[in-house]
């Protein structure tokens, strides 16, 4: 069958949109699908498919394939890669205007799925522009148009333009429920944090410059820069020479209920998905949903946001005593470190003091703090940390660390989370990046809690106090991905900060601070207040379409002066006076003021008006009209009498 | 020239609805927000708030592409009943090229196509199964433009009327010599002579009517026109006995339209119906119209 030229250009346009599309997610494109869909497109384009059912049972049991081979692949990505097969197979069988529609629907889908995992600035616009293929190509279905017009995409952008303050209304002021159910496989995600510490195999760090966290304060003290840890994840398991998590950890015993305390931090979690969310370690949740475990891990609830409330009693994780996996310890596994460890058991009594030999030692080594250590040997990697290559950045000397205390017997686990951030005066917020990750080590120390060791900070202070950059050397700044000098950097500037901006106004903006945003403007019940402006925006913008269509169609019926006559004629009708064919408006009115000469003044001022309407060229158009109005109105006041005279 | 009716369709004839794009558009919106909300992520929120704001401006712009439609039809339409009798309706569209849909009757077939700026003749399919005199159903015209999310529509009284001759379908019938049918040898045929035959030189009791006026100008001299009437045989069609009343009328109307495709002679006597021996459009129209109407 041949194919209109109208339908061609519409698949034409949503296959551009299509890859459009594919090009963001294209690190989450299982491999043997995207060959299905290039495939499939090309054939398509050398109009040499094969019959279409064929084309669609192959490509889908790619995707099977695909599912088999990635095996572990997440619920996300499986999906996804199905709903990208799926459009692209929906696009090739649209022949016909209903499936051209179906397709840039699944398309618009895919667009969505796809913003899950890519929601950057750059993404965003792609996506933008992608949306913007796909209006197109659903206007030039419904307009036929046989040649694509210029014409369109100002259409496609007018209509864009139009919907993007209702949806920008929408988007401020429309209720957020909360997440209807946990989604499965929510921890997949692995950048930035990483749920195992292995430092022997990095050989070096690529800084990720993306969002964390943000962190708002309410009536509450910013802590100073070294005091500013905000722990995610804890490991417990050593193997002798990675740290993983071990196992889970069991809830903390409900704490007693606080009273609302005005004093609140408001985080805002900007990463990829977790279980567990970063927090200082004190406070209590103000969402009772939202549960802290033994190991002092904040777990996520339903939201990115959350809020804790100050509380002055000592978190009680930090009161656990310690389990056995805390104290394991591989024999042999780091021979030298072993041996350094036993040394000071043997030397100190009191761990305190093991701990302060530990710090003396770290002090005297010369241990450099560099994104770049090198691979560390499988065999004793941790005694080559500490006495051969001596370098290394946080997660060596926090790995090292912890194994030394563990093998003199002080029981010792990993944290990993954040640990600085930038304050931002003018937002009053402290933004906190991925390249804030960290680890450090807490110890079971006398009297009986668990307390923060970190050796990062005994070796390179100011990594603690002024961030990553400050402890670098030039070398290791380059890699930090802002050198200081650098033309093409300072021409990506505006963008970062277009980037960074779009990530902390609109990708952040979630249900916490949609609250805060409209608790400052509305007050309170704020919610229930933005719900009826929205309602109330809503009926005002039906009803001004309404009159904007129905002014429109009053003007098109135009010519006052014919509706006034048209009054008139109707009103004489109803009195047996109707023009004769042929007749003249002046011949017509001298006929019906024989009839009844009461009528004379009137008719002679309407004639007299609508003349002058009709054939004077700069009367006053109002005044005449006015003029035309009253004699009408004049004329259904008086009674008729008599008919004929 | 047959009359004419106008209309322009207002804003208050039109329907709206969602279109089943519309139903499928507004689920995606509602899953984007689901999904959006689940995931804490705000660019599929984003997207379905855009695809809301979408769908409600198109209600608006759907209803505007009926908005404003010139249409102009006949109110009189005759043809053969169980064939395709299009309405040609006139359709002027103010501005932009739009694809509409327009069917007469919840039955009758759907004419779809672009309707461009400016005026337009539409064939309006419309085919009546029997004989006589059809009111035409109301007119319906939709439209989709400019998303498809939304079918708005408008219903329009015609107040046309189509006279259906009978389906001509061949049949036996009796065909009677005329005039020995009636056996008066004086009646002639009601033929209309209006076959050019040749030219005669022109005398002058044939009067100015039959001179022709073309080669008189032309200096050729003063010649007048001869007309003859096809010489065939007339005759007068008459039901067979015995046959369904239905069907005769159909062969009759089948023999009639072949004899007149033929320009033969021919009269009609059945029933109420009688009439003498002719030829031409006008006695075609004549003989077609009575078997239309018979009760």
């Amino acid at each position: 069958m041949k194919q209109e030229a109208f339908i061609r250009q519409a698949q034409a346009l949503q296959a551009i949109a299509l890859l459009l599309l594919l090009s963001q997610v294209i690190t989450d494109l299982l491999p043997a699908t995207a060959f299905g869909i290039l495939v499939a497109l090309a054939l398509r384009w050398q109009k040499k498919l094969p019959r279409r059912r064929l084309i669609s049972l192959g490509l889908l049991s790619l995707w099977a394939i695909n599912q088999l081979i990635a095996g572990a692949a997440g619920w996300l990505e499986a999906a996804s890669n199905l709903l990208w097969l799926l459009a692209a197979l929906r696009l090739l069988e649209a022949n016909d205007r209903k499936n051209i529609g179906g397709s840039g629907l699944l398309l618009l889908l895919a667009l969505g799925l796809a913003g899950l995992q890519a929601n950057g600035l750059g993404a965003s616009l792609l996506a933008a522009a992608a949306a913007l293929l796909v209006l197109c190509s659903l206007l030039g279905v419904q307009q036929s148009a046989e040649k694509l017009k210029l014409g369109l995409f100002g259409q496609a952008v007018a209509l864009l333009s139009l919907a993007l303050p209702l949806a920008g209304g929408l988007f401020l002021l429309a209720p957020r429920l909360p997440a209807l159910w946990q989604m499965p496989g929510a921890n997949g995600a692995s950048t930035g944090l990483s749920d195992e510490l292995d430092p022997g195999s990095i050989a070096s760090l690529v800084q990720n410059d993306s969002a964390a966290a943000l962190l708002q304060l309410k009536e509450i003290q910013l802590p100073p820069p070294e005091a500013r840890y905000w722990r995610v994840r804890v490991l417990n398991n050593f193997n002798g020479r990675s740290w993983q998590p071990g196992p889970t950890a069991p809830l903390e015993i409900n704490p007693l209920p606080v009273l609302a305390s005005k004093q609140q931090q408001h985080w805002t979690y900007q990463g990829p998905k977790r279980n567990t969310l970063p927090w200082p370690g004190v406070g209590t949740p103000q969402d009772h949903k939202q549960r802290i475990n033994r190991n002092g891990e904040l777990l996520r609830a339903s939201n990115n946001s959350y809020v804790l409330l100050k509380s002055t009693n000592q978190p009680s994780w930090q009161l656990q005593p310690p389990l056995t996996i805390q104290s394991q310890w591989p024999l042999g596994s780091n021979p030298k470190l072993e041996a350094l460890a036993r040394q000071w058991q043997q030397q100190y009594q009191d761990p305190l003091q093991r701990v302060a030999a530990a710090y003396h030692w770290f002090k005297a080594q010369g241990f450099e703090y560099t994104l770049r250590p090198g691979l560390m040997p499988t065999q004793a990697p941790l005694d080559s940390v500490l006495f051969e290559k001596k370098r290394g950045f946080c997660e060596h000397y926090a790995a090292a660390l912890a194994a030394l205390m563990r093998a003199s017997a002080i029981p010792a686990r990993v944290v990993i989370g954040y640990q600085g951030g930038e304050w931002q005066p003018t937002a009053g917020q402290l933004q906190i990046l991925q390249r804030d990750a960290h680890a450090w080590v807490e110890l079971w120390l006398p009297p009986g809690q668990w307390r923060t060791v970190d050796p990062t900070a005994w070796i390179a202070p100011n990594r603690i106090s002024q961030g990553v950059a400050a402890s670098l050397s030039a070398r290791d700044q380059e890699q930090l991905g802002r050198p200081v000098l650098g033309w093409f950097n300072q021409l990506l500037l505006p963008w970062q900060k277009l980037d960074q901006g779009w990530s902390e106004w609109i990708i952040s903006f979630d249900r916490a601070q949609q609250n805060l945003l409209l608790e400052k403007y509305l007050g309170p019940e704020a919610s229930f207040k933005a719900i009826q402006i929205l309602a109330g925006g809503l009926c005002g913008l039906l009803f001004l379409g309404i009159s904007l269509l129905w002014r429109k169609q009053q003007l098109q019926k135009g010519d006052k002066a014919k509706q006034q006559l048209d009054r008139l004629l109707h009103y004489l009708a109803k009195k047996q006076l109707q023009p004769i064919p042929g007749e003249s408006l002046a011949a017509f009115i001298e006929r019906a003021q024989m009839q009844d000469i009461r009528l004379k003044p009137d008719l002679i001022e309407f004639q007299d008006a609508y003349y002058r309407m009709r054939f004077h060229e700069n009367c006053d158009k109002k005044t005449e009209q006015k003029r035309l109005q009253s004699a009408v109105k004049n004329l259904k006041r008086l009674r008729f009498f008599a008919q004929g005279s | 020239m047959t009359q004419q009716q106008n209309l322009r369709i207002s804003l208050r004839r039109v329907f709206i609805l969602p279109s089943a794009l519309g139903w499928l558009w507004a689920a995606v919106g509602g899953l984007l927000y689901v999904m959006g909300v689940n995931t804490s992520s705000n660019v599929p929120l984003i997207l379905g708030f855009l695809m809301l704001a979408l769908q409600l401006l198109a209600i608006f712009l759907t209803a505007q592409t009926l908005h404003g439609l010139q249409l102009q039809w006949p109110t009189q339409l005759e043809g053969w009943a169980a064939e395709q009798l299009p309405l040609m309706l006139q359709l002027a569209v103010p501005k932009g090229s739009r694809y509409l849909g327009l069917q007469l009757g919840p039955s009758g077939q759907r004419w779809e196509g672009i309707c461009r700026a400016g005026v337009q003749q539409i064939p309006v399919p419309w085919q009546g199964e029997s004989r006589g005199l059809h009111k035409l159903p109301r007119l319906r015209i939709d439209s989709q433009a400019p998303l498809g999310l939304w079918v708005c529509w408008v219903r329009i009284q015609l107040n046309s009327e189509a006279l259906l001759y009978p389906a001509p379908i061949a049949g036996a019938i009796n065909e009677i010599p005329w005039p020995q049918a009636s056996g008066k040898q004086q009646a002639k045929p009601n033929i209309e002579p209006h076959d050019f035959h040749s030219l005669q030189p022109h005398r002058p009791e044939e009067g100015p009517q039959r001179l022709a006026w073309k080669q008189l100008a032309r200096g050729h001299g003063e010649f007048s026109k001869r007309f003859e009437a096809p010489t065939a045989q007339a005759v007068l069609l008459t039901p067979q006995m015995g046959m369904a009343k239905e069907q005769a009328l159909n062969a009759i109307a089948a023999r009639i339209k072949q004899l007149a495709a033929n320009g033969e002679c021919y009269g009609l006597q059945l029933l109420q119906i009688n009439i003498k021996p002719g030829s031409g459009s006008n006695h075609r129209r004549e003989c077609l119209r009575s078997l239309a109407l018979l009760p």
